[in-house]
């Protein structure tokens, strides 16, 4: 099964880190029974910040449907979520922001870098960068990268069926078929 | 030690520090953004409110800078197409021509007749897909949560069709100077030509169901006046201008490319409330069909490929000068005004976005409305940050 | 001579190829004009597409594109002002979006802009209100004879003849 606290603890902004205690009656069995039920009902935060919003908001749709891996209810509030998929660029004025909205979710909780530009910065990493956080991973510890500029939505369900393996340990759906052609 | 023990903090930043100055007293100071569920984006305005009436609103940018114009005076004059398709991810097409549209007017390059049929067509179908996002989104934040999915369905199929020929579904950059990247290939036609009448089924069931539904007009009818002479005060231009009854289009008042030949209308309202900008974005849609509907016939007898005999590379050197183009994106006039030195690099390129100025409006229109047709108004301006922000 | 500005003191007026620029009218005017200039394109039926300034070894040139709804005859104002005091007259009280505009000039270049009710960083964050990324090395800096065309000239003064003289002798000796 997977390690309990599976993120390398770093320095970081947040005062807090991201640990939580053991809970007083640890039996593993439940623990993982609870890993199971969490990670089929991900709450994603709305948090798309560029264009890989809007390919998020595509995952959410009919066509891809995320409600069919748990992760219909876009919760607004950072309180009643579990996962931020940061979509989209952080920039030097943003970055307070997404600190905070981080500390404020309760845990446990996980974030999925979604998109290039979450990951190191993308397309606007140059020479001259005055502006553009290169990575949400420099203020915020993550868990999946998805790629991609923006990533189709299959990528992001790709991305979240590798949250889940991070929680339980297994990978429940099968992986896509190779195309012939 | 937590962040919020610190009470210095908890006074606000900059912006918020500055609008306290002009507090009144009995009102309280919110923010709006820029974390916020309406999908806009990231969109911060600080609003003084009394109750629930807002007393003075402030829009802060900045929240999605990506320095779009420094990248113009570092990347080549090739490489910076791809920055076009992110400014606007709505209507990214537009952005791409009016880029290309200016260097080429730099270089003295005429565009063969097949691809500018091409790029019509592309941008038309472009124009329906952030209509349908648009307007999705938009019911979405007066609170309706199935004409998105029904949205999003269409725009499904519309993605479909653009992916063939340029690779993409969002971030389109695929025009080239000189022409387009990829010609259509017979299934794209085919697809295209399928379309049309099934769109033309869908939007009445979405004027049946959701335009005509009276919740939706409570909210929206009367909210948020954006009259023609604000609009020339603050410089805002597409729907929210034709909104306002002035029937200014870029692709009849300062045409470019081929449109003179087909035959489309410009839908105008009066009413320059929310209602009326909702309105000729709905008819825009149907314009957008009719545009697509000309081109796919008179794309046979086009002459000439999809880009033009030795095209430029991406390390293209203009000539020395500086030149303006514009084009209609679908929130307004889109602009690209670049100045070269004769290198590969340009001297200067600004980018005009149409989202700016309509977004400049919403200071001076919201002073006394309640913070839910705040809501309604930002909506139906459609804005896109990054566009903003640049 | 275009209609709107008839009357008005300029420091140069030309056509331009509208083909060739986008433009049909290009004026140079000195800083203290800039304000009469917006007031009678504003009663003239204009409205304001941009404000923007660019980087040159003789200073900053802030230009300002104006144009009509029903007519197409774009015009563009530009006003020269030196690196060490770049200072010109805010046109907000007459177009309300050149607030805005004026504010993003002065972020990216450092322009001032005298009257602009809320010169405040708009698109850069707050701690960077000194820093404008837009300004040039001195390696790229190019002139403006060298980049910008004067355009057929209807009337012009000496300061901006001056300008543009070496190009002019130089094309007449290439010729």
């Amino acid at each position: 099964m997977a390690a309990k606290d599976s993120v390398v603890q770093k320095e970081m902004l947040t005062a807090c880190g991201h640990h939580m205690d053991p809970p007083l009656v640890n039996i593993e069995l439940a623990q993982d029974i609870l890993d199971v039920c969490r990670s089929m009902s991900l709450w994603p935060m709305t948090f798309g910040l560029a264009c890989c919003a809007i390919e998020m908001m595509a995952t959410g749709m009919a066509r891809f449907d995320m409600a069919r891996f748990g992760a219909e209810v876009f919760r607004p509030s950072p309180r009643q979520a579990d996962v931020m998929i940061v979509a989209g660029t952080v920039t030097k004025k943003m970055a307070p922001a997404v600190v905070r909205l981080y500390e404020q979710m309760p845990g446990p909780k996980w974030v999925i870098a979604m998109g290039n530009c979450a990951i190191s910065g993308g397309p606007f990493k140059i020479k001259d960068n005055y502006n553009v956080v290169e990575g949400v991973d420099k203020i915020i510890p993550v868990d999946v990268y998805v790629p991609g500029c923006p990533p189709r939505p299959e990528g992001l369900l790709e991305g979240f069926f590798q949250l889940q393996r991070n929680i339980t340990g297994k990978r429940w759906w099968p992986v896509a078929a190779e195309v012939e052609g | 030690m937590s962040a919020y023990q610190n009470l210095e903090q908890m006074k606000g930043d900059f912006y918020t520090q500055k609008f306290e100055a002009g507090k009144q007293d009995g009102t309280l100071i919110i923010n709006m953004g820029p974390q916020h569920p309406s999908t806009h984006g990231v969109l911060r305005i600080v609003i003084e409110v009394d109750g629930e009436y807002i007393v003075r609103a402030e829009p802060v940018l900045g929240y999605l800078h990506r320095m779009h114009e420094k990248m113009g005076e570092s990347q080549t004059w090739g490489g910076f197409i791809p920055n076009m398709g992110r400014v606007d991810y709505g209507h990214p097409m537009a952005w791409n021509w009016s880029y290309v549209g200016a260097v080429e007017k730099l270089m003295g390059i005429e565009v063969p007749e097949r691809a500018e049929y091409l790029r019509v067509i592309m941008t038309e179908f472009n124009r329906l897909t952030s209509h349908l996002l648009w307007w999705g989104a938009y019911i979405l934040d007066l609170g309706a949560f199935t004409p998105i999915m029904y949205a999003f369905d269409d725009r499904e199929m519309i993605l479909d069709i653009l992916q063939r020929p340029s690779a993409s579904r969002l971030t389109y950059s695929n025009f080239r100077v000189g022409g387009v990247q990829m010609d259509f290939d017979d299934k794209c036609i085919e697809l295209m030509k399928a379309f049309i009448p099934h769109f033309r089924e869908r939007l009445p069931m979405y004027h049946d169901l959701v335009t005509e539904n009276l919740i939706l007009r409570r909210r929206i009818e009367g909210v948020g006046i954006i009259d023609a002479d604000m609009c020339r005060r603050y410089g805002c231009t597409g729907p929210v201008l034709r909104g306002a009854g002035v029937a200014y289009d870029v692709r009849k008042d300062e045409p470019y490319s081929i449109y003179d030949r087909f035959d489309f209308d410009i839908p105008t309202q009066t009413s320059a409330c929310s209602a009326g900008r909702y309105h000729v974005r709905v008819a825009e849609m149907e314009q957008s069909l009719r545009i697509i509907e000309q081109a796919l016939e008179q794309l046979d007898g086009a002459e000439g490929k999809h880009i033009v005999d030795k095209a430029p590379k991406p390390s293209m050197k203009p000539p020395a000068g500086e030149t303006y183009f514009n084009t209609e994106g679908g929130r307004g006039k889109v602009g690209v005004y670049a100045v070269s030195d004769g290198t590969k690099v340009p001297y200067r390129v600004k980018l005009r976005a149409p989202g700016f100025s309509n977004m400049n409006a919403f200071a001076e229109c919201s002073t006394g409305m309640i913070l839910a047709d705040a809501v309604a108004v930002l909506g139906s301006l459609d804005l896109i940050i990054p566009e903003l922000d640049r | 001579m275009l209609q709107a500005l008839e009357g008005l003191s300029t420091q140069c007026v030309a056509k331009q190829d509208k083909g060739k620029t986008g433009h049909a009218w290009s004026v140079f005017l000195a800083p203290g004009q800039i304000v009469t200039a917006a007031q009678k394109l504003y009663e003239s039926e204009y409205s304001l597409e941009d404000v923007l300034a660019l980087d040159f070894e003789e200073g900053f040139l802030v230009i300002y594109h104006f144009n009509r709804w029903n007519i197409d005859e774009r015009v563009t104002l530009r006003v020269l002002v030196s690196k060490d005091k770049p200072t010109v007259p805010s046109i907000a009280s007459i177009f309300d979006g050149a607030e805005w505009h004026e504010r993003e000039t002065r972020d990216f270049h450092g322009v001032n802009f005298e009257g602009n009710p809320n010169l405040v960083p708009i698109l850069m964050a707050a701690e960077d209100v000194d820093f404008h990324p837009l300004i040039k090395t001195a390696k790229v800096r190019k002139s403006i004879k060298d980049l910008l065309n004067r355009g057929e000239v209807i009337s012009c003064n000496k300061e901006i003849e001056e300008l543009f003289a070496e190009a002019e002798a130089e094309e007449a000796s290439d010729a």
